[in-house]
């Protein structure tokens, strides 16, 4: 481990405790990042369930490789890096029923939004995520939701930040065609 | 009225969007890994007793085997292990075989 590199000072101290079998150290860390992780899988995933077994994924995956963390991102970055990568995964995983059922904007299966009910923000961001592709999705979500800028996004899915950008902009149109198709805007 | 305004309005609000697990998650974690340390412990010792029962039913099978020969050949010799040991060189399978 590199620690000269390491942003946070206190996220190092907690590894190296970590790695040397603290594990209360280690529940610190899943408590700081917890709700970045929480907010990539759940927005990426969509359902809680199984959004909760895959933040559990990336927290015992980072404990595996706790040794290899260089620090030459951000623990923030580096966990947001897992989360998407497992996400993306597991969409890939049950992408039969996944694409077929969310992919075509302009298809029926549609939840009308006409009850007030089913009007809240959170569940139209949600419907509207859903009917993302991964790639465009994942973007939306590490730029809008979880506020990461554009080079760190970049980053984050090993891509170039111009790929970012372009795909951040078809991302907001779909946004647009799926929230007025919903009848929200 | 609408729910949402506009886009930027949307997008505002997604930057507040914040779901979040269910409360429990670290301890949900650590046990995990510590059933996972636990099984990583235990697996040691399962594979010496495994290896133990096998290791001694190889050395019967091998008892069993000798007391068979002397019995039946009564002798250790190569050609008693080999079931050889009633022929002799003009048998004339051996003699084929220049044995």
């Amino acid at each position: 481990m590199n620690k000269g590199r390491l942003k946070s000072g206190d996220d190092l101290e907690l590894i190296v405790s970590a790695l040397e079998g603290n594990m209360s150290s280690f529940k610190t860390i899943v408590e700081r990042y917890q709700e970045t992780v929480a907010k990539i899988t759940i927005s990426m995933i969509g359902n809680k369930n199984d959004a909760d077994d895959i933040g559990q994924e990336v927290f015992i995956s980072f404990y595996k490789s706790m040794g290899k963390f260089k620090g030459d991102s951000k623990l923030s970055t580096y966990l947001a890096r897992i989360a998407i990568n497992l996400s993306l995964n597991e969409i890939k995983r049950r992408s039969g029923r996944w694409i077929t059922t969310t992919n075509n904007i302009n298809d029926d299966s549609l939840p009308s939004i006409n009850s007030e009910e089913s009007l809240d923000i959170q569940n139209i961001i949600n419907i509207s995520l859903k009917k993302l592709d991964p790639e465009f999705r994942s973007v939306v979500v590490l730029r809008h939701i979880q506020g990461f800028s554009t080079k760190e996004t970049a980053e984050i899915l090993n891509i170039p930040q111009g790929t970012v950008l372009s795909r951040l902009a078809r991302g907001q149109d779909k946004l647009k065609q799926i929230i007025t198709k919903l009848d929200v805007i | 009225m609408k729910k949402i305004e506009n886009m930027e309005q949307f997008l505002d609000s997604m930057a507040n969007y914040n779901p979040k697990f269910d409360d429990g998650f670290s301890d949900r974690i650590i046990g995990k890994l510590d059933d996972d340390q636990k099984d990583t412990s235990n697996s040691f010792p399962e594979f010496v007793r495994l290896f133990r029962w096998v290791s001694l039913s190889g050395v019967a099978a091998i008892i069993i085997l000798l007391i068979t020969i002397y019995t039946t050949e009564g002798s250790f010799d190569l050609d008693a292990i080999y079931g050889i040991f009633n022929f002799s060189p003009d048998n004339p399978v051996l003699a084929s075989l220049d044995y």
